[in-house]
């Protein structure tokens, strides 16, 4: 494992204010193991994160705050992002939405399924919820 | 959020002037638009200040879109920023927006 250039993991109250946080700190790992990549890959997986972080804090914690731990790792070719949390369990499935305006809601997970290699919902042995995000480039899947 | 407003071609040119537009601020950017969405309204919204957007904002454009064309408008997106642009390309909105490269080009 290498290490990366930004913190590899750090905490953050469950609150909208600390997005910000979260992008430049997914800027900054992105950057850090795919220094190539183009930048539409790096704002997909920007955006990505920023969903996931938005998912926990309206959906696992309903609002109510609580704390998120974000850590990054390279696995293997991967950039492997672990969102820790106390909030309920959700598992979201990405569909693409409809744009007829009976289904705006997906629009979230599938900017995640569009940003990332593969997601995982977990509980951890301690029983907590983990998020996993896993993005590999395409050019290096082969 | 929204300002500038002015006329081109019969088409109302309004400026977003946040950086971003998240869930942090989709209220005020909602509120914003409201007043804008008439009937028969042709609205150019430019999003050139907009480094941004979630799917919050998205689905506040969409919703906005729908409301214009349901009252016989047209609502049309100018001047993206490349991050901007990238958002709309991977859920692909790039093909259900009209979407211009300056107000100008909007409005012709």
């Amino acid at each position: 494992m290498t290490l990366l250039a930004p913190p590899k993991h750090f905490e953050i109250a469950a609150d909208g204010a600390n997005l910000p946080v979260v992008r430049d700190w997914a800027q900054q790992v992105f950057g850090a193991r795919f220094p190539s990549a183009p930048a539409a890959e790096a704002h997909a997986f920007v955006l990505a994160l920023h969903e996931a972080v938005r998912n926990i804090i309206e959906h696992a914690y309903d609002g109510w705050g609580g704390v998120i731990q974000l850590e990054a790792s390279e696995e293997g070719r991967a950039l492997v992002i672990r969102l820790t949390h106390h909030g309920r369990p959700f598992d979201g499935v990405a569909m693409p939405p409809d744009f007829d305006g009976s289904r705006d809601r997906g629009l979230g997970l599938f900017l995640m399924d569009r940003g990332l290699t593969r997601v995982h919902y977990r509980t951890t042995a301690d029983g907590r919820q983990q998020v996993e995000l896993v993005k590999q480039l395409e050019e290096e899947e082969q | 959020m929204i300002s500038n407003q002015r006329t081109i071609n019969g088409w109302t040119v309004a400026s977003v002037t946040a950086e971003t537009v998240d869930g942090n601020n989709v209220a005020a950017f909602k509120a914003g638009l409201a007043p804008l969405l008439t009937p028969g309204a042709r609205l150019i919204l430019d999003l050139g200040a907009v480094e941004f957007m979630d799917s919050a904002a998205l689905g506040s454009l969409l919703t906005a879109s729908r409301t214009i064309e349901a009252g016989g408008g047209a609502l049309r997106l100018a001047s993206l920023t490349p991050p901007v642009r990238t958002l709309f390309e991977l859920v692909r909105l790039h093909r259900v927006f009209e979407i211009m490269n300056d107000a100008n080009e909007a409005a012709a």
